[in-house]
């Protein structure tokens, strides 16, 4: 990461703040609408202490919850990979469970769980395990079946396959979901708030 | 209701959010440097 792949995004960023602050002061548009970036940035460094306190537990929730859908997500991936009658019973309700509005719940995890870090962890864990999930499993398929038939033959078990041939195979798939998973856990956290 | 202290809010965990992305990046170059997303441009034009 080098100047040359940070400065295209930062100058786009610069300039935006810049027509943004021209924009609130040449419209009028009122503070409580929406306030010009310099008042906000005032506003972060008076209140930055009550930022970074706030923001910590955030983080806490986020990693917390993150981390609880990985150690599911990627088991249950392995089961739908590896027995097709697990697959035929979980797969499809696992996606019509995606089109359940987790902000919807929240209230009621909330009422569940109450009101401590709790709650906020299991929404940014619902919200994340799904795209772990679904990219864990087209990376665990997308092995060729040569390589399959070049570990048997070769006299590998089922566990060494896994370990030398499927999982290095299904890599950059799972980090494909991963990436998109902890910024939807960073929502997750947030939507309970 | 403070608006700029909301927006405030928002620009930190916006900022979060790209660390741990970030994060999670750093570790897929370190874990999987021979997959195709990371090889650099550079090295693809001599193939």
């Amino acid at each position: 990461m080098t100047w040359r792949d940070w400065s295209p995004p930062l100058l786009t960023l610069v300039a935006m703040v810049v027509v943004w602050e021209l924009a609130v002061a040449l419209l009028r548009v009122p503070e409580y609408i929406l306030p010009a970036p310099r008042g906000i940035a005032a506003a972060m460094v008076k209140e930055w202490r009550y930022l970074a306190q706030h923001t910590w537990i955030t983080v806490q929730e986020v990693l917390l919850g993150f981390a609880m859908a990985v150690a599911v997500g990627i088991p249950i991936a392995m089961a739908i990979v590896y027995s097709p009658l697990i697959e035929r019973a979980i797969y499809p309700l696992l996606v019509g469970s995606q089109s359940v509005p987790k902000i919807a719940i929240a209230p009621l995890l909330i009422f569940w769980a109450g009101l401590g870090l709790f709650p906020k962890v299991l929404v940014a864990f619902l919200i994340s395990f799904f795209p772990i999930i679904i990219d864990t499993v087209v990376g665990l398929r997308s092995v060729e079946p040569e390589m399959l038939h070049l570990a048997r033959s070769m006299g590998a078990g089922a566990g060494r396959t896994f370990v030398k041939i499927r999982f290095p195979t299904a890599l950059p798939n799972i980090f494909a979901g991963l990436k998109v998973a902890v910024t939807l856990s960073v929502v997750g956290a947030i939507v309970n708030k | 209701m403070d608006t700029r202290l909301g927006f405030a809010a928002i620009i930190v965990l916006s900022a979060v959010g790209i660390a741990m992305f970030v994060a999670v990046d750093l570790l897929e170059r370190r874990l999987i440097p021979w997959h195709a997303s990371h090889r650099s441009e550079l090295a693809a034009g001599t193939l």
